[in-house]
């Protein structure tokens, strides 16, 4: 079992940790950007995912590890021709959430020709990268604003479309890369392209607790995880198979769940009175209310469930005046309350 | 006491009892941050810090190792020579339960630190190691990533020490850590300790929950290595002042009542910690913090002004709401003021002028690390690389190893490579050399005339123009700098950064008035400028002035002095030659304005009328952005 920190016991950073179950449950909604201080539990809630996550069942010998229960379209060639073969072994395994180091070079990302095989006996062989790793999981980037901007557009595009493809060195590889990307970075040290930041699904900021009960209970369990991670980790179990319950539910009630007319009314007039640009501002949302209605056990989504995912779903999509005060999320607020109080 | 143990000047007791308390729990503290010139007293440091390790893996490794050295790969050489791949094991492997001390920390980029961060972030407990961090950085600038420095729980600066000090005992003897190191895991820490851990963390404007952390462990620490089961008063104030002090963010007192203290950290501190008279009253500060949020020093012109209300205010919200309460209620609030009196001791202006300019709590000023590195590795060819090409190398384009070999690998069996004849065969069109990104990113530096004399009438107007200008290098991705001067000095508000909210944040707080310092303000732009292009940027500097000069380098009044320092500035800026601009500010353009231009190599734009949109529209068709 996995040793990280428990996602129960991360203390507050409600925001953040809700996004990250929205995602859980409904992976297109698309990734999650999460913006704060240093040593505010980004990287923690990250790490914990494994730990909530209901495993997942792979074809055992599949290095990109496809889903047995999947389309024969979305598997890798090995796993299609053993298919067609009708062998199919398969095993369980945790979500992987994989790191990608701040500096990673393309040749590790995206894969690149295996330099060992190919010296030793010349074989032409596909090392697969970060990005084959993170395939039905979450690939997490901390400080994406340092990012280079070609690095995380190539990021972003095979998280969309699902699918790596690499043509490179004599080498023509498809793979599937089918992955939630969840990035952080403090928005003081320098800022993403705005191009970028309407690609994330939701995006949140997140501060360290301004309670002082908060901050000692935080430091309290951060040290009682360090000086006996084993011991702590066992103290959360329940509460961590709690929130795997709650998303292992969701996802089954999230199909037969209706989205009214009137819901999607609802969200269409909200992002045009934001004036977000494009369409992706309604899809999200609406895909994050629904997740988020699921989660919550309720059986329709209604504008409560919009309102509560309207901050992380648009906030990062306003047309940014760069010069103004006042943050997006009081914009989207007076917004809300125009439209649903007003 | 553990107080006792640091005998000696205070420096080096501090140091060498950071010594003893990391050789206690190494990878639970996470190392040191040692901030020392190289030098005898270095070495001293270290050979007793070794000691009292004991017997432990120690590998170094420097700032700019890449990815093989650290997590190891294909041995190119050796695979070369042998005929079959050699795989290396990397650094972070081989460090193991060690002590890993990088080498020059103060050129390490974000992407190195990262990596660094990442392995000791990883769960799994018997890979973590404690690093070692030498930085020989000499000016707040020049630091080791924040990344990096904010796991390491200690900090140590040294000076250099006269040699009668450096040979005095160690503290600590090597038997007594080994005794240290089996009680620690049973040290226990009472609540209220805890929580004035925690509130003075506030209180000093720490934003990031691990430097709370990090004291707790380092008053265990400090409990185990003074042969107590729970950690007591004197332990939390070493942690406060071994941890929480060097990262400060702002005062936790009014800076009228210690602006004697911050000079002289030394001293204020070398009587017993718990002994200090209670001048710096942290019962009071905690409400004034906002006002504290200002490093006196670093902000050299009226500290009050050059803050923006709102962040500082924000934060002192922050901190505010914890210690109200704590003040009136918990017993917490005694411990709090001891361990705040024995952190102020450590506090000093460079560290906060590292931590910014002290507004924006978790800020990173060194936004522009990470090029370092790049342009160091690209050596000879400037820019960013860009991925490689076939082509041979030369002077200009050096060659891509991995990638030549990989690209001769696939043909090495069509090309007759055998067992029997195991060279590798490359030829000459597998050699790929890299490539460089000739586009330069900009650093566009504002140099702004705020003395009473030109921009009484003109500085709301100027402000203005810079605003829009920022809007316009925010759109490019130019990165932008502030410097003002007025009074005596130039300040550089804000070097080269990618953040437009800071930016902001620095011109909305610059105040104005003052006599005019023009020769420090150019060789303030001198400096900020020479920084940006050696870490590849190419700088542009904007002087917005009316050219009337009136006080000298050294800060005294008189028109004759002023003007011959400037012009000696003027000539030291030209013979670098950035390119300059300057913007006449002056109601009626001036001879003065144009000579100066003339003198600086800058292009001269004199606007007499100007509103923020012209002035913004003819700097930027006469920068040629």
């Amino acid at each position: 079992m996995s040793r990280a920190f428990p996602f129960s016991a991360i203390v507050g950073q409600q925001a953040m940790k809700h996004a990250l179950e929205i995602t859980a449950v409904d992976p297109s909604v698309g990734g999650v950007l999460v913006r704060g201080d240093r040593g505010t539990g980004k990287s923690t809630a990250v790490r914990a995912l494994p730990g909530v996550l209901p495993p997942l069942r792979v074809i055992s010998k599949c290095v990109y590890g496809c889903d047995p229960a999947a389309d024969a379209t979305v598997l890798c060639e090995t796993c299609r021709a053993d298919e067609a073969a009708g062998r199919r072994a398969t095993r369980q395994q945790p979500v992987p959430v994989v790191d990608l180091p701040l500096g990673a070079s393309e040749d590790r990302i995206v894969g690149a020709l295996d330099l060992e095989r190919a010296l030793s006996s010349g074989e032409k062989v596909f090392e697969p990268g970060l990005l084959a790793r993170a395939h039905r999981g979450y690939l997490y980037v901390d400080e994406i604003n340092l990012l280079e901007d070609h690095l995380v557009d190539l990021l972003l595009d095979v998280a969309a479309s699902g699918e790596n493809i690499v043509e490179r060195e004599g080498l023509s590889v498809r793979h599937p890369a089918d992955f939630v990307l969840v990035g952080s970075g403090n928005p003081e040290e320098g800022e993403l392209r705005p191009q970028l930041l309407d690609r994330f699904g939701l995006a949140v900021d997140i501060t360290t607790p301004s309670v002082l009960s908060d901050r000692v209970e935080a430091v309290r369990r951060a040290d009682a995880y360090r000086r006996d991670p084993a011991a702590f980790v066992a103290r959360y179990k329940r509460k961590d198979g709690a929130v795997r319950k709650r998303i292992r539910d969701a996802r089954q009630r999230l199909p037969s769940l209706e989205t009214t007319d009137a819901l999607l009314e609802a969200a269409s007039a909200l992002c045009l009175r934001l004036g977000t640009d494009g369409l992706r501002g309604e899809l999200t949302l609406i895909r994050a209310a629904r997740a988020s209605a699921a989660l919550a056990g309720d059986e329709t989504i209604t504008t409560a469930h919009l309102r509560a995912v309207a901050p992380a779903a648009l906030a990062h999509r306003l047309r940014r005046d760069p010069l103004d005060e006042s943050g997006s999320a009081a914009r989207i607020e007076r917004a809300l309350a125009e439209q649903f109080d007003g | 006491m553990a107080e006792q143990r640091s005998g000696g000047g205070l420096a080096w007791g501090d140091a060498c009892l950071a010594a003893a308390l990391c050789a206690v729990a190494p990878r639970a503290l996470g190392g040191i941050h040692l901030r020392a010139r190289h030098g005898p007293t270095r070495d001293a440091w270290r050979a007793g810090f070794r000691r009292l390790m004991g017997k432990i893996t120690e590998q170094r490794v420097a700032a700019d190792a890449d990815d093989g050295v650290l997590f190891g790969g294909l041995d190119i050489a050796a695979s070369l020579a042998a005929g079959r791949a050699i795989v290396a094991s990397g650094v972070l492997a081989r460090v193991a339960g060690g002590l890993l001390v990088i080498a020059g920390a103060e050129r390490c980029d974000d992407a190195f630190a990262a990596r660094i961060a990442a392995t000791m972030d990883r769960p799994v407990c018997d890979t973590s190691f404690a690093v070692l961090a030498l930085d020989e950085g000499d000016n707040p600038d020049e630091r080791a990533p924040d990344g990096l420095v904010e796991r390491l729980a200690l900090r140590v600066d040294l000076e250099e020490q006269p040699s009668a000090e450096r040979t005095a005992e160690w503290p600590v003897t090597p038997a007594e850590i080994i005794a240290a190191r089996r009680r620690f895991p049973a040290v226990t820490i009472d609540d209220a300790y805890l929580d004035a851990i925690c509130e003075t963390a506030a209180a000093l404007g720490i934003v990031s929950l691990r430097a709370p952390l990090a004291a707790l462990v380092t008053a265990r620490a400090a409990a185990a290595l003074d042969d107590r089961a729970q950690v007591g008063e004197a332990d939390v104030a070493v942690a406060a002042r071994l941890v929480l002090g060097p990262r400060a963010r702002q005062y936790p007192t009014p800076p009228s009542s210690t602006t004697d203290e911050p000079d002289e950290p030394d001293e204020a501190s070398d009587d017993d910690t718990q002994a200090r008279p209670a001048d710096s009253a942290p019962t009071e500060s905690e409400s004034n913090t906002g006002e504290a949020a200002t490093p006196p020093e670093t902000a050299n012109a009226t500290p009050g002004e050059t803050q923006p209300s709102d962040s500082a205010s924000k934060r002192a919200s922050n901190a505010d709401a914890p210690n109200d309460e704590a003040s009136e209620a918990t017993p917490a609030g005694n411990y709090s003021e001891l361990m705040l009196e024995a952190a102020g001791a450590r506090i000093n202006d460079d560290m906060l002028a590292e931590a910014g300019t002290g507004q924006t709590p978790g800020a990173a000023p060194n936004a522009r690390a990470g090029r370092r590195g790049v342009i160091a590795r690209a050596s000879g060819t400037r820019g960013r690389p860009v991925g490689t090409r076939a082509g041979l190398p030369d002077d200009r384009h050096r060659l891509d190893v991995m990638a030549t070999l990989r690209a001769a690998a696939p043909w090495q069996t069509v090309r007759g490579r055998t067992q029997a004849s195991p060279r590798l065969r490359v030829r000459a069109d597998d050699f790929r050399v890299r490539r460089h990104a000739q586009v330069q990113e900009t650093a566009t530096l504002f140099v702004v005339d705020a003395s009473g004399s030109s921009a009484l009438h003109r500085l709301a107007e100027t402000k203005g123009a810079i605003e829009l200008l920022l809007v316009d290098c925010y759109v490019r991705r130019d990165r932008v700098g502030l410097i003002a001067f007025r009074g005596t000095t130039a300040d550089t508000l804000l070097p080269p950064t990618r953040s437009l909210t800071r930016a902001r944040r620095a011109l909305a707080g610059l105040p104005g008035g003052g006599p005019t310092p023009l020769a420090c303000g150019l060789d303030a732009a001198l400096h900020q400028a020479g920084l940006a292009s050696r870490d590849g940027l190419s700088p542009r500097v904007v002087i917005l002035t009316d050219g009337r000069g009136n006080i000298a380098r050294d800060g005294r009044p008189g028109r004759a002095a002023a003007e011959r320092d400037t012009e000696a500035a003027a000539r030291a800026f030209r013979a670098a030659g950035h390119a300059a601009l300057l913007v006449d500010t002056s109601p009626r353009p001036r001879p003065a304005a144009e000579r100066l231009a003339e003198q600086l190599g800058a292009r001269y734009l004199p606007l007499p009328l100007a509103d923020a949109t012209r002035l913004s529209d003819a700097v930027r068709t006469q920068a040629g952005a």
